[in-house]
């Protein structure tokens, strides 16, 4: 036992009722030597003083004093007395005042901390603030609070609960100190320190700094900055929970690495520290998974103590911050970056919480997974097709316009290009951004709009928000998205917001229901328009909830009914002339299969998600669970009726609900994790399995969105027929035979081989789809039966009529059709290709005048290069060709105008009914932001 | 309670996902097709034929005679062999049945002018007969031919010329392998192994520069990519001749080998790689003498045979190998030389526009029954009031000759219930030309029989 140290004055020695056994942390014997003498002075007398560490010339000076020397924490743990009920903890660096120790004791137990620290000042400049406790940034950097050069006029001078103390000067319940084993040796002493008050907050212990405990501070730490950093990454592994993980150590990295990056303009070469910090913390591993579920072990708290006490940011990028501004302020007068400051404050307040970072971390999961279609465009391929150059044009086809789609119709033009052309018109007429605005707000919205959504049966917000990251980027994206139906997307980012508006409590005002309705049917009507096939959707999912859920539930449902009603006239004229039927079962038919381990794998993980939360969780969230559950397989069904006659549409109308029902499971299974206690046992485990296995799901679901192309099909067609289109030439079609999966848009029949005609360099969006066959269509499909059967020597010139001046093979057919066309005598093969292509030797021209002059095409029309005159159309024959004299000929259009342009003259009956959609939307809108400000202005 | 039934809920349904039929698979694209490789076949009702050869000099010309049973509107085409030059074009309107012709010189008179022929309803057939002071000329025009052609019957002694003609009417490139066997085995022949015609073009092969003084030549042309229509012109210093090339045959006919005024050889060929044993049975108006002459072949080889029996002036020949062989005739009269192949397949129903009786010779069309029984055939010349035809009887194993009549006829249509074989030919002053008539596919019975 050692031996009180004798001490050269005798002042007054109070012995506490308490006893204190102090440990000097010792580096070297130059330090030690001043801190032992400082103990000494000590007016509150510890009972046992030890030194740890410091290699021989440090235990030569302690045992000089007479001070028990020991190798290690854990030697000093076993010597402590049994009547020890304070270990003090100081650094060798540490010149307590006498009276350091007495205030940590009484002031200390005055508040029943866990665990006191000193006020640190600076042993040269006792006037200059050390530390006062630290506050941490969630990385577990350290933040004093203090500006640089600070000097203490007791400003801070008040017992608070801090998120950490400085390692100098530390007074630790025994109980805790033993609980907690001492620091952890693997760190270095800041993040020691820091990680050691997590730990005991953790436990339920309160940590706070006694200010009229001053401890000076000597010398300078000697250690390498990279390990404070390693410490603090190893802190966070240690303590936070999985969830906090998920987000808060990819967020650590991407910060660092941009402080890397930012500190050499300041004077700093961060990047290597904390290149070696992540190594480090990779290495350790093994052994932090260890401290980790030693830590853990018996915590009364969770993550959301932690946060109570730190800041938000990184408190290292506003260190640089506040750096950069202080050399503005050097350069600039007073004033000018107040403003700045000022917001950038406001905006950190707002970091400070959980949902608000994991909020941001999905926005920026939405650029990722988008990243490609932002920065290349969107690919071209399959039913991923741009949309037409003119927004006027595509609402005036489909206002009852022309259909543009193979040779030409006056049939009803699908509502999402009416859609997609309001949005283009907004953005000043810019197809590409158009799309690219809404693939990316889709993500985002799809992703938010489920975490709002989940809240409202109490699943937290980061968990609803990683939900919703698996309902735009779950396993059933590959399919939905697969074939290039990114419009498929937009309807699946609106839903979430459909089905909360009719489930989110409904305001009393009747402005604001006025407003919500209003919202609803606009969710719902963006849901109808871009995948028909799941209009009804919104209403089916809030009838199921009617039957499984809690509480209310029936309201919803009849919201969501009324809302779908109300959004019928959003889709006119289309909704009136399409056969719906028709529209669900076209394509081929519907028979979804999980491709591969890896989605068979993550579709494990789904029904284990399901399974562990609607054992293992509370009443709320199995139901939650079990109603995705729900949704999930019933959209199942829906995607393998191909037996049944679903088609493709129908199909992905069934994925999207498999989308959003492995979504809510998803929420509900990570919310799971917080609230298996109250179920305790074997439940609270099963729950614990599906939370893991809902992480996995999400996991994967964040894998398979790195490509960044939303889950749509590489680029295929965007050059593969640029070489078709001549400067300074009106382009002639193309007949583009192949697979029709591989074709762009939807394709005709020939025998089983796909086929359909576009004016290269490719098909646009309005074009998709193509019309029942007509006069023409039947005409050119018996050209091409006549040639398959060995009839036609002369494909160029029976071909030419169409104005077909290319003839396509995406792929070699077995039976050699393309060999057809090597033995036409009007026919030039272009054998450098990559596949079959033939070149019409005939002349060939879409709009040519009795002049032998080729007519340019105008959006939906044309236009003669001259003076016009009559003018022979290859579209479908139709009477409102014109202006002029119209007559048929044959299949086609001739048309003597009355001036130098021709086009459909349009339906009437299709135009009022597609004003009127228009009024109702706008009308829409206008209720939904008059309802929406009425709304709050009442509250 | 309620976890359970719910949980038993999405079990049931997750089973019946699982357990739901799978749609039927789609049958594969053109099941049940079988889509030959192009070549130079068309439809019967819209064919097209192939004249490589055709000249329009100032000492030469040539008549392209056409024939349709249908009536047809007739579209000639003359490529030109300059890039870029569009083809010269011709017009003529048949009425069905009907027949009709055009002189070259009135469409081009620039030498050389392969062309095709195109009918816009069918059957139908065309010919050329290329005359000049000193010669005479004649083969039918081909609506299809084999992926190996092959010509004989050419020299390259001093004196002859002989040369291949490649003629290319499509617009892909084509390419060719050529394969010579002589009398003194295969030749090697360096360069002209592989041959490639430009689209709209043809390439003329000069084989006595390239072979000289050789006593036969056999010339297979195989075409590896793309098509092209292969001629082969032999001349002397007194006459030349043109045909098409032909595949290998176990069986082949020569209507006409010898006739009063016309002197024949039978040249055959082996282009395989082992030994053919042969026999030719020569059909006289007496009836058929069976087996003559047999003999056997080595491969790569090419033998010359004499089928002259003393006391029979008329007289066809039929051969019959153990192998596939190519065989035709050679013969010569006063006047001039004219090679001929054999035909491999007779038919019912032959086609002959082009043979006329002018000043320059005098036309003929032979007629070879070469089976048991005698036949009924009907010759109809196809005139602009129709057909107009007689019967004749041919008895078995015996050649028959019709001669044709100065008259506007143009073209003949000869048919019987039996399959039979047709040749034509024309001799005069000038020179001699030979070629077998244009079998119609899709035969009929026109109600001649057989007779016992």
């Amino acid at each position: 036992m050692a031996t009180p140290m004798p001490s050269e004055t005798t002042p007054e020695h109070p012995k506490g009722a308490e006893a204190v056994a102090v440990y000097v942390v010792a580096s070297s014997a130059d330090m030690l030597e001043p801190c032992l003498t400082a103990l000494e002075r000590q007016v509150y007398e510890p009972s046992q003083v030890f030194v740890v560490g410091g290699g021989d010339e440090a235990r030569q000076v302690a045992e000089g004093r007479g001070v028990a020397w020991k190798p290690s924490v854990p030697e000093v743990m076993k010597a402590l007395g049994r009547d020890i009920v304070h270990v003090w903890r100081l650094s060798d660096r540490a010149r307590p005042r006498p009276d350091a120790l007495a205030a940590l004791i009484s002031d200390g137990s005055r508040v029943e901390a866990a665990v006191a620290g000193s006020k640190v000042i600076d042993a040269e400049d006792q006037d200059l603030l050390v530390s006062v406790g630290y506050a941490t940034d969630v990385f577990d950097a350290p933040y004093t609070g203090l500006q640089p050069g600070e000097v203490d006029q007791q400003q801070y001078d008040v017992i608070r609960d801090v998120a950490a103390l400085s390692g100098a000067s530390m007074l630790i319940r025994r109980d805790l100190f033993f609980g907690l084993r001492g620091f952890d040796p693997h760190m270095a002493p800041t993040a020691g320190a820091i990680d050691f008050c997590q730990r005991a907050r953790l436990l339920g212990g309160r940590v706070i700094v006694v200010p009229s405990s001053e401890v000076l501070l000597a010398g300078r730490d000697s250690r390498w900055e990279w390990r404070e950093r390693a410490g603090e990454i190893r802190a966070m592994l240690k303590i936070y929970s999985i969830v906090t993980l998920l987000w808060a150590i990819p967020l650590a990295f991407l910060t660092g690495l941009v402080e890397g990056i930012v500190s050499p303009f300041f004077g700093r070469w961060r990047l290597f520290g904390f290149l070696a910090a992540w190594l480090w913390s990779i290495v350790q591993l093994p052994s932090t998974i260890v401290a980790r579920v030693r830590a853990r072990r018996g915590r009364v708290v969770g993550d959301e103590e932690l946060f109570r006490f730190q800041t938000g940011g990184s408190a290292r990028l506003r260190e640089l911050y506040d750096e950069s501004l202080a050399r503005l302020r050097a350069r600039f007068p007073d004033g000018a970056l107040a403003g700045l400051s000022g917001v950038v404050q406001a905006g950190q307040q707002q970091l400070r919480r959980p949902a608000v970072i994991t909020s941001l971390l999905v926005v920026v999961f939405a650029f990722m997974a988008t990243r490609a279609i932002v920065t290349g465009g969107l690919p071209i391929s399959s039913y991923s097709l741009p949309p037409a150059p003119s927004a006027t044009d595509a609402l005036g086809a489909y206002a009852g316009g022309w259909n543009p789609a193979g040779l030409g119709s006056p049939e009803v033009l699908r509502p999402e290009v009416a859609a997609t052309g309001i949005v283009q018109l907004l953005l000043l007429n810019r197809p590409g951004l158009a799309v690219s605005v809404l693939i990316v707000g889709a993500f985002a919205a799809g992703a938010l709009g489920t975490g709002r959504m989940l809240r409202r049966w109490g699943v937290g917000s980061v968990a609803g928000y990683l939900a919703g990251v698996v309902l735009m980027a779950g396993p059933t994206i590959r399919v939905i998205a697969g074939d290039g139906g990114w419009s498929s997307l937009i309807a699946l980012g609106a839903m979430p917001w459909a089905l909360l508006s009719v489930m989110a409590q409904w305001p009393r005002s009747w402005w604001a229901r006025l407003g919500r309705m209003a919202g609803a049917t606009i969710a719902t009507g963006i849901v109808g328009a871009f995948a028909p096939a799941a209009l009804m959707m919104p209403a089916v999912v809030m009838l199921l909830w009617g039957l499984v859920g809690v509480g209310r539930r029936w309201v919803g449902a009849l919201r969501a009914v009324i809302a779908l009603a109300l959004a019928v006239p959003l889709l006119l004229p289309w909704i009136l002339y399409a056969d719906l039927l028709d529209v669900l079962r076209s394509g081929p038919a519907a028979f979804w299969a999980p491709a591969g381990e890896m989605e068979w794998f993550v579709l494990g993980g789904l029904v284990v998600a399901l399974v562990g939360t609607l054992v293992g969780s509370d009443r709320a969230m199995a139901t939650v669970a079990g109603w995705g559950g729900l949704i999930a397989v019933l959209g199942a069904v829906a995607a393998r009726a191909g037996n049944y006659g679903v088609g493709r549409e129908g199909e992905i109308a069934g994925l999207m609900a498999v989308a959003l029902g492995s979504a809510i499971v998803v929420g509900a299974a990570l919310e799971s994790r917080d609230r298996r206690r109250e179920m305790g046992g074997a439940l609270s485990s099963l729950a614990a399995l599906g939370t893991l296995s809902a992480v996995l799901v999400l996991a994967a679901s964040v894998l398979a969105s790195l490509g960044g192309r939303a889950g749509l099909p590489e680029d295929q067609h965007g050059e593969q027929f640029g070489f078709m289109v001549a400067q300074n030439e009106e382009p002639t079609r193309v007949l583009v035979f192949g697979p029709a999966e591989d074709l762009p848009g939807e394709a005709r029949d020939l025998e089983g081989v796909g086929y359909r005609v576009f004016t290269p360099p490719y098909p646009y969006s309005w074009e998709l789809y193509l019309n029942e066959p007509r006069l023409g269509d039947d005409a050119l499909e018996q050209v091409l039966t006549d040639i398959l059967d060995g009839e036609v020597r002369r494909a160029g010139e029976r071909l030419a009529p169409f104005g077909i001046g290319w003839v396509v093979f995406l792929e070699s057919l077995e039976t050699s059709f393309e060999s057809r066309f090597e033995g036409q005598l009007d026919m030039v093969p272009l054998p450098s290709l990559d596949f079959y292509t033939f070149r019409n030797n005939v002349e060939a021209a879409v709009a040519i005048g009795d002049d032998g002059v080729v007519w340019v095409r105008d959006g939906t029309g044309y236009h003669a290069p001259g003076s016009g005159g009559t003018v022979t159309i290859a579209e479908n024959a139709d009477y409102r060709w014109g202006p002029g004299e119209w007559s048929q000929e044959g299949w086609a259009n001739t048309v003597t105008a009355s001036g130098d342009e021709v086009h459909f003259a349009g339906y009437e009956p299709r135009r009022n009914l597609a004003v009127a959609a228009a009024a109702w939307l706008a009308l829409l809108v206008v209720l939904g932001f008059v309802g929406r400000a009425r709304g709050r202005r009442d509250a | 309670m309620r976890r359970l039934l719910l949980g038993l809920l999405i079990g049931a349904i997750g089973a019946a996902v699982l357990l739901a039929p799978k749609p039927p698979d789609l049958p594969a694209p053109l099941a049940g097709r079988y889509i030959e490789p192009p070549g130079l076949s068309s439809p019967v009702d819209r064919s097209i034929w192939y004249c490589p050869w055709a000249q329009s000099t100032a000492t030469r010309d040539s008549f392209l005679a056409v024939a349709s049973l249908e009536a047809a509107t007739v579209s000639l085409t003359f490529p030109v062999a300059i890039p870029g030059e569009a083809p010269d074009e011709a017009t003529v309107e048949v009425p069905g049945p009907g027949a009709a012709g055009i002189g070259l010189s009135s469409v081009a008179q620039r030498g050389d002018s392969p062309s095709f022929i195109e009918f816009s309803a069918g059957p139908a057939a065309a010919a050329v007969v290329v005359e000049g002071a000193e010669m005479v000329a004649a083969d039918a025009c081909v609506a299809e031919g084999p992926d190996v052609s092959h010509f004989l019957g050419g020299s390259t002694m001093p004196g002859e010329h002989l040369i291949l003609r490649l003629f290319n009417p499509f617009l892909e490139s084509a390419k060719v392998k050529l394969t010579i066997i002589s009398e003194l085995g295969e030749e090697a022949i360096g360069d002209l192994r592989s041959i490639t015609v430009q689209p709209e073009e043809w390439v003329d092969i000069d084989l006595e520069t390239e072979l000289p003084q050789r006593l036969e030549i056999v010339v297979s042309v195989e075409t590896e990519e793309g098509t092209i229509v292969p001629a082969m012109t032999f001349g002397t210093e007194d006459d030349e001749d043109w045909w098409a090339g032909v595949d290998e045959s176990l069986a082949w006919e020569f209507p006409i080998t010898r006739a009063e005024g016309l002197d024949g050889e039978i040249v055959i060929a082996n282009v395989g790689a082992g030994e053919v044993e042969f026999s030719i049975d020569v059909l006289t108006l007496d009836g058929t003498i069976f087996d003559v002459l047999g003999d056997s072949l080595g491969p790569q080889s090419v033998m010359r045979i004499d089928p002259a029996l003393e006391g029979y002036e008329v007289a066809g020949a039929r051969l019959v190998a153990s192998s596939p062989v190519v065989a035709g005739v050679v013969s010569s009269n006063e006047s001039g030389v004219a090679v001929m192949p054999g035909i491999a397949q007779p038919t019912n129903r032959w086609l002959v526009p082009g043979p006329r009786t002018t000043a320059n010779g005098k036309a003929s069309l032979w007629l070879l029954n070469s089976s048991e029984e005698t036949i009924a055939v009907t010759v109809s010349a196809i005139t602009d009031d129709g057909l107009v035809g007689e019967q004749v009887l041919i008895e078995a194993g015996r050649p028959l000759e019709i001669e044709v009549a100065s008259s506007d006829a143009a073209a003949y249509l000869v048919e019987s219930s039996a399959p039979f074989s047709v040749a034509w030919s024309v001799r005069g002053g000038s020179g001699l030309g030979l070629a077998a008539a244009s079998p119609i596919s899709g035969t009929e019975d026109v109600g001649s029989g057989s007779v016992e």
